[in-house]
């Protein structure tokens, strides 16, 4: 089962996640698709710097924006489009995957 | 950028078995008297398959092809030809 963590900040506005474990092949590549895609956006698309650790061994992707106390709406939009793109695999896969906020 | 790969959190693959990996007991082949040794007639001198060794004088051959001495005497490796060698037992001058 894929395990997810949301990281938010104290105003509750999503800042980071780690994405850990293996999965079924559909899940998977779900979730590998928005995992990536939503880092390299973040890097290809804005200026906010972040850290970002992976290993694909290990089935691991952790990401953190490096200012936590705000968002650029770019970034904002982006995060918060993986959470509902994680969720809703999470509502059609419960077994599958596992959100934590 | 992260190259994407849509099974980066997927089970990895098992690890495909191997056909190989079986070996039998090792069963010591090879000489069991010296050059020069006094012997027992029944002794063993050497444990082959096939005649690595052919058997000489008072040497007998067992059916697993090991060698053994028919007399009691000295070991002697002795050449066979060009290329083959063979063990003999001469007993000792009384």
């Amino acid at each position: 089962m894929i395990n997810a963590e949301i990281i938010s900040n104290e105003a509750g506005c999503v800042v980071g996640f780690t994405v850990k474990n293996h999965g079924e092949s559909k899940v998977c590549a779900a979730v590998s698709l928005l995992t990536i895609n939503t880092v390299n956006s973040i890097e290809k698309l804005t200026e906010d710097d972040f850290f970002c650790s992976l290993s694909e061994k290990n089935a691991f992707i952790s990401f953190t924006l490096k200012n936590t106390d705000s968002r650029s709406p770019e970034i904002a939009v982006l995060l918060d489009a993986l959470v509902m793109g994680l969720k809703s695999v999470e509502e059609k896969h419960p077994t599958e995957i596992s959100i934590i906020e | 950028m992260i190259p994407l790969n849509l099974e980066f959190f997927a089970h990895k693959k098992g690890v495909g078995s191997t056909k190989n990996g079986r070996d039998s007991n090792a069963k010591s082949l090879g000489a069991k008297r010296a050059d020069g040794q006094f012997v027992l007639a029944g002794n063993i001198l050497f444990t082959q398959r096939g005649t690595k060794i052919h058997p000489g004088n008072n040497v007998g051959r067992g059916s697993n092809d090991n060698l053994f001495a028919l007399v009691d005497g000295t070991v002697r490796f002795e050449r066979k030809g060009r290329d083959k060698k063979r063990v003999s037992v001469y007993p000792i001058a009384e």
